[in-house]
């Protein structure tokens, strides 16, 4: 927008604006062929001093010069030997800035916008890192890493209050799986939360089973069926092996077995070439 | 019954030296019943089935001792009759030499069967038939014993364009299907038309690999006579080009229909089911003659004198079969299978089972180990052999590093185990044990986290659980609290009332009295042992008093002492 005060309307009020030859920019454009970079740089940035109102009505000669070496012309004095004010370019450059920071404000208000609006569209419920944690831990929740059970392991490693080398059952591979995970270095197995064991169920021997309802209590995967003064029995299938039934029964009636191989969970072994003592003929 | 069937390729595959002239010189024999039979419950693919017979019970030819758990497993039966001497664990015919449950049948030698009745499978539902099947203890014999019954299901579409019939028999040593098609090529077809039936297929295309033209000449014989029965012309005898392994069901289908399934796709999506020949003969016995599938036809050969093919009873220990075919002295092992994909037996006492198409018996000399693994120089001539175009050197690289991921990324699971690409090997590389091995890992990893994803939720709802338990019990409290403190308020107000029953009045005169009753007689009772003390005694009594004050002084807490 032009206001009405600006001097280029002002010109044009007076008829002082006429039909010019070219881009009023040429000028220092046409400048820069035979000047310096520097004295370029200069007439393109500094802004000429403003003339009065009254040095307006004279004649051009009588417009300020920057103070340049007097022999040479400056651009200045090019668009002024053309019929042009200074303070013509300063203006224009002015609008063009002003449109500029405009369009980026507008810019920056809209995509402002389309992200504030994916935000809120697109978020996403609680930490993705705990769970992808929560996923390679053995979810036996027996509480050997000081937490009470993996997820709240799983998210004190998140905040990293927590080692990654807490957990027996998930053993070096879990802790190598954590590692790789989180960009940590790995560590061995934290002696203080205990050894890696083989895989094991618990099983209770029924004969000696007084019916207490202590382990029950003590299951975190409600693995075991029973009731009060009823003998006691364990889901193999559903048994994570985390041991927290054995300390709370008050007559020892609680094993842990190993889980053995068999026909069912046999796993081909790597294949490995046996290196047999050459074999010599006979001589 | 026409020559003129188009005929497609599949990529790859190999053409090894065959073998198979030597055991289809003799017929079909039957073997003897063994002094022992060991009868696993678990033979096919799918849950273990439960035992249903106890020691010491008599059963009978064809009993049901295994029950199908669910309906992805398949029945047991005895395979004739006699004494159950044992339910325990022995050798399993498996490469891990490990045991599991087995029925040990001790036999009376009267073979006497169950009662036997055809099932009439037109009147019953599909379902119905396909549970009765189960319960036969039909799986295919073409070495995979997948369950029948869940194969015989024409899927969403309903109807099937096309039952095909393996009898191709591509892998070396073995002669069972030939020998049965030789023989009983009757009996299969008549098991091809009621699987037809069941499916609603349009034809029935039996693939027969050109080295056998003695089968393919008697399966002509039997084809035409069940077309002219039935009045049509669907079944159709097709001799396929011999070339290992086109016997594989994916391979089969696309020689004989063109059409190649894709991965992670079933054949009966595009109206195509496979089935063994032998696989038909079982369900001819099973629905016709309501027989259960209590033996097959084993093909005994390699290092032996004599190569035969025998009837044989599941629970038949292979040594007893092996013995019927004079071994040579220098056996050293016996093969399930045979020497493409069979696999090595632990122990010759194991016994023979559904999955047993074959008893190759080994020698040094016939099968020599194997020259040591060289590294591989990526020639890609494993490629170039894959029958089910996959990239076997990938796969091979990837399960050699452990990086499970990859080779299942380059379909780890498409792959047959045919042993192609060992076959091709200029370097030795025992290829198809580092695909076994990958598998069962990936297979172990996986019901690891399905254990866990389990535990997972069942942690989570006994959170959840205790969470609402308690506050049920905060809930319970807060009632109780507030009927009590009503119930005070209540009381309060009737203190106030002076206005008392006569009955609560009788009540308290009541209580009043009996407690005056019984303070009388507490002080009436005096201890007899102190009247007509001597003053001793007396003495004595007093110390005694005297010092207990002092205790009970020293007792009391010294709390000012101090001050």
């Amino acid at each position: 927008m032009i206001a009405e005060d600006h001097p280029l309307m002002m010109k044009h009020a007076k008829g002082e604006l006429k039909a010019r030859p070219s881009h009023p920019l040429r000028g220092p454009r046409l400048a820069l062929h035979s000047q310096p970079a520097a004295a370029a740089h200069r007439v393109r940035c500094e802004t000429p001093p403003r003339p009065s109102r009254g040095a307006t009505d004279n004649a051009p000669a009588e417009w300020a010069k920057p103070a340049n070496d007097a022999g040479k012309a400056t651009p200045d004095d090019r668009l002024a030997a053309l019929g042009y004010h200074p303070s013509l370019r300063t203006s224009y450059l002015t609008l063009t800035m002003l449109a500029a920071i405009l369009v980026m404000a507008l810019g920056a208000i809209v995509l402002g916008a389309a992200l504030g609006y994916a935000a809120v569209r697109f978020r996403v419920e609680g930490d993705p890192l705990v769970e992808k944690i929560d996923a390679i831990l053995p979810q036996t929740q027996c509480g050997q890493c000081g937490f009470p059970g993996c997820k709240p392991y799983a998210e004190a490693i998140a905040k990293g209050e927590a080692e990654i080398n807490q957990c027996p059952p998930g053993g070096d591979e879990g802790i190598h799986k954590l590692a790789d995970l989180l960009g940590r270095e790995f560590k061995p197995l934290s002696a203080e939360h205990g050894i890696e064991k083989p895989k094991s169920v618990a099983v209770i021997d029924e004969q000696v089973c007084i019916g207490c309802t202590l382990c029950i209590q003590a299951c975190p995967v409600d693995a075991i069926v029973g009731a009060a003064k009823q003998m006691h029995t364990i889901v193999a299938r559903q048994c994570t092996g985390c041991e927290l039934c054995l300390p709370p029964c008050p007559v020892n009636c609680i094993s842990m077995q190993p889980i053995g191989e068999s026909v069912e969970n046999w796993k081909w072994k790597y294949p490995v070439i046996k290196i047999a003592p050459a074999q010599r003929e006979a001589t | 019954m026409t020559t003129l069937q188009r005929l497609f390729k599949f990529n790859g595959g190999v053409k090894p030296t065959y073998n198979k002239e030597a055991s289809t010189g003799l017929p079909i024999a039957v073997a003897p019943a063994p002094t022992f039979l060991v009868i696993p419950l678990h033979q096919s693919i799918g849950g273990m089935p439960r035992p249903l017979v106890t020691a010491g019970e008599r059963v009978l030819k064809g009993q049901r001792i295994g029950g199908a758990d669910g309906n992805e497993s398949s029945a047991v039966h005895a395979s004739t009759s006699g004494t159950v001497i044992a339910v325990e664990m022995r050798l399993m015919p498996h490469t891990s030499g490990l045991s599991a449950l087995c029925v040990v049948i001790e036999p009376d030698g009267r073979d006497e069967w169950i009662p036997r009745q055809p099932f009439d499978f037109r009147a019953a539902s599909p379902t119905r038939t396909r549970d009765y099947l189960r319960d036969a203890g039909v799986v295919g014999l073409g070495g995979a014993v997948f369950p029948t019954h869940l194969k015989l299901n024409p899927g969403k579409r309903g109807k099937l364009d096309t039952l095909v019939l393996n009898g191709a028999e591509c892998e070396p040593f073995i002669t069972c299907d030939d020998m049965l098609m030789r023989e009983r090529a009757e009996t299969v077809l008549k098991g091809a038309v009621i699987m037809r039936e069941m499916l609603g297929a349009g034809q029935v295309l039996v693939g027969i690999e050109d080295n056998k033209p003695e089968a393919i000449a008697a399966m002509e014989i039997a084809a035409q006579a069940a077309n002219a029965a039935a009045g049509d012309a669907a079944i159709r005898i097709v001799a396929v080009p011999t070339r290992y392994p086109a016997g594989g069901a994916k391979q089969l289908i696309r020689i004989l229909t063109g059409i190649e399934v894709p991965h992670g796709k079933r054949s009966t999506d595009y109206g195509v089911q496979c089935f063994n020949v032998g696989t038909a003969y079982a369900v001819y016995h099973a629905i016709a003659l309501g027989q259960p599938l209590i033996s097959r036809i084993v093909t005994v050969a390699g290092n032996v004198g004599r190569a035969r093919n025998y009837e044989v009873l599941f629970g038949t220990p292979m040594r007893d079969l092996v013995a019927l075919c004079d071994p040579l002295p220098d056996s050293d092992r016996v093969i399930m299978g045979g020497p493409m994909m069979g696999l090595r037996m632990p122990d010759d006492g194991v016994p023979v089972v559904k999955a047993a198409n074959c008893v190759l018996v080994g020698s040094k000399k016939l099968f020599p180990p194997p020259p040591p693994e060289m590294p591989c120089i990526r020639c890609g001539e494993c490629a170039k052999v894959c029958p089910s175009d996959l990239q076997p050197f990938e796969m091979y690289w990837f399960s050699r590093a452990r990086i499970f991921g990859k080779t299942q990324e380059y379909h780890l699971f498409d792959c047959i185990e045919c042993g192609c690409c060992a076959y091709v090997c200029p370097s030795h590389i025992p290829l198809v044990d580092y695909y076994r091995f990958a598998k069962s890992e990936i297979w172990a990893h996986e019901s690891e986290k399905e254990a866990a994803d389990v535990a997972r939720q069942r942690y989570e709802f006994r959170l959840l659980r205790e969470e609402r338990e308690k506050q049920e019990k905060a809930a319970k409290l807060a009632a109780k609290t507030a009927a009590g403190r009503e119930k005070a308020a209540a009381a309060l107000a009737d203190a106030d009332k002076p206005a008392v029953t006569p009955e609560q009045d009788a009540k308290k005169a009541l209580i009043a009295a009996a407690l005056e009753l019984a303070r009388t007689q507490k002080a009436q009772v005096q201890p007899e042992n102190i009247s007509n003390l001597t003053p001793e005694q007396q003495a004595e009594i007093d110390a005694i008093e005297a010092r207990r004050a002092e205790i009970r002084e020293m007792a009391k807490p010294h709390v000012r002492q101090n001050d």
